[in-house]
Formats: structure tokens, sequence, C-alpha cells
């Protein structure tokens, strides 16, 4: 499976997907126009990467700043899938990065701490600038 | 200080209409009177027009900029940045007025209003659009259950949309994007709709008030 990368935008985060080191990581802003495109392409990777794997270790990276509404709903539905890979066997890792003064981002990570229990969800603050 | 939700409605109604360009060095009533309006209500931002994704990036970034120069703390500033984002791309995604076919799910542009005051770190966001009359019964149902909401009932409700497996019908965002708001907002999210005469009886304008 290929590695799959898209540079940030103002509105897209970057998307550095390194199938090959088992490490997925997002980072930036993300309010795309259309957030059902940009996630399903997302999720239709990562389910073919999830499907075949067993006994793996995955680190999967995100480091918001922002997320709208409707990609607020699909990134909760696309963990999903990293808690199905580690029900499967698989140990997956979401390092959840926040700024230490967004409580609202620090909140969704404990609503996917709550939500998904096979996942290892580590919680990292980060100073504001 | 605030403008209120009714008067932001007759501003906003206002806009749309043709202006008469004042001739050159005799402003009237005009241009001066705008501004001095603006600096008296602490205005921030306004824009009145068709709005598309690539206009919402460089706002978010002119307001970002602005805020950059007053006094708010990182936490309120992420607020109104967050609303104004969820707001403007409501428009794009919702509005009746739309100058791209109804068919097309991106590069859209539509027409709304939405305003910005503030000082002191107190911010209030208003937004307005037409929407198509029969959409007023289930938005107004909608925000008026999210207005009798405590702050906690709004955690709850927004927690179980989330983990809702399907998304909400009519909503782009799974039906999380006014309690989004609610829930960063410091009283009830206030709103109104009008019958317009510029618009006729197929449409309504939808006003939304935000105080943050």
């Amino acid at each position: 499976m290929s590695n799959f990368y898209l540079p940030g935008t103002k509105h897209t985060p970057e998307v550095d997907f390194r199938y090959s080191e088992h490490r997925l990581s997002l980072k930036g802003e993300c309010f795309p126009e259309n957030a059902v495109k940009f996630f399903s392409d997302l999720m239709n990777r990562t389910q073919t990467y999830l499907s075949g794997l067993k006994g793996q270790m995955v680190e999967v990276n995100v480091q918001l700043t922002y997320f709208n509404s409707a990609s607020t709903k699909l990134l909760f539905k696309m963990i999903a899938d990293f808690d199905a890979a580690s029900q499967a066997g698989n140990l997956v890792t979401i390092n959840w990065y926040y700024d230490e003064e967004d409580d609202t981002l620090e909140d969704f990570g404990r609503d996917i701490e709550d939500e998904y229990t096979s996942l290892k969800v580590e919680m990292h603050a980060l100073t504001s600038l | 200080m605030n403008i209120a939700l009714k008067e932001f409605a007759s501003i906003a109604r206002a806009i749309p209409a043709p202006a008469t360009a004042p001739e050159s060095g005799t402003d009237g009533a005009g241009v001066l009177s705008f501004r001095n309006f603006a600096l008296r209500e602490n205005v921030i931002f306004f824009f009145s027009g068709y709005l598309s994704q690539a206009v919402i990036n460089t706002c978010a970034e002119t307001i970002q900029a602005r805020l950059d120069k007053v006094e708010a703390s990182a936490k309120v500033r992420r607020k109104l940045l967050a609303a104004f984002i969820e707001i403007a791309q409501n428009v794009v995604h919702y509005s009746s007025e739309s100058s791209t076919p109804p068919d097309q799910d991106e590069g859209e542009f539509r027409f709304g209003t939405i305003c910005i005051t503030g000082a002191g770190g107190k911010f209030v966001i208003m937004g307005s659009n037409p929407i198509l009359a029969p959409t007023e019964t289930r938005l107004h149902a909608r925000l008026e259950a999210i207005r009798a909401m405590s702050e906690d009932e709004i955690r709850r409700a927004y927690r179980e949309r989330l983990s809702a497996d399907e998304a909400e019908e009519h909503s782009k965002g799974g039906g999380l994007g006014f309690l989004m708001l609610a829930r960063d907002a410091s009283a009830p999210i206030e709103f109104q709709f009008a019958q317009d005469p510029e618009w006729g009886e197929m449409f309504r304008m939808f006003y939304l008030r935000i105080a943050l």
C-alpha cells in the first residue's frame, strides 16, 4: 500500500499517511468546503490499509488547530476504524495534540478516550504561542 | 454597545439595496455615517454578499489579523473564528440565494451577511441569509430546542450526535453545527425569521446572533 501525502492548505490539514511506517499524521486547520468528500478519501485508503493488518503497532498523530462541525463528525467516525483495528488485534495509539488553552480540542480528545476504549489515547498539551 | 438582532436585521436588509454613489467630495449621509456607525458599534468585521470557501478563507485571515490587535484571550479569539467559519459555511451550504447551480456541491457562491462587533474581550457575531419559507418550521424547532438547553444538556446532546451513526437529514455537519455554536456562546443563541418584501413570499430572512 503506497503512502499518501497531501500538503496543508488554509482550510485543509497536511495529511501524511505513511502506511509503510505505520505512522499516520494530520496537522493543521480543517474546514473543507466538502468535508464528506475530503474524509471519505482518507477513510477509504485507511480502511484498505487496516483491513490487512494483524498484530501491528500503529501510531496516529492528530495535531489540528481547528475543525468545523462537519469535520468533527467525520473525524470521530474515522477514529472508529482505528478502534476496530485495535479490537482486531493491533495496537493503535492516538497521539492527540491540543493547545493548552483550547478546551474544545482537549474535550474532543477526551471524547475519543471515552468512546473508543480499545485505543490507547495519549493527550499532549502544547504551550500557547 | 452591541447591536441588537433587530437592528442588525435592518442594517443587513439595507445593504443589498443598490447604494447611490456619493458625488466626489460630497458624502451626504452615506459613507461617513456608515463609518461612524461602525466605529460607534465597535464593528470588527462586516460582509454582505456572495460567500464562497475562498472568500471565507480570506475573511478568516482578516479577522485573525484584526483580533491580534484587540484585547482578547486566545480562547475567545479561537471561539470567534470558529463561530465565523461555522456561520459562513452555513451560508455557503444553505442560503437559498445561490449564484451557482443548485446541484453543485463544491465551489458554491451563496448570499449572506455577517457582522462581528466587540470590545473589551466580549464579542457578538451575527449572520443572516435567505432560506426557503418551508425551512423555517424545522429550523425554528431545532433552535428553540437548543435555546431551552442548559450547558450540560447542550454538551450531552453534542456527545449523542457525535456518536450517532447516521448524519442528520438536511445537515452536512450531522446536526452538530448549532450545538457547537451554542456550546461556545456565553448566552443562549438568538434567532429571528422575517418575511422580506425584497425577497417575496417564497423566502424568509434568517437571522442568528451569538454572544461570546
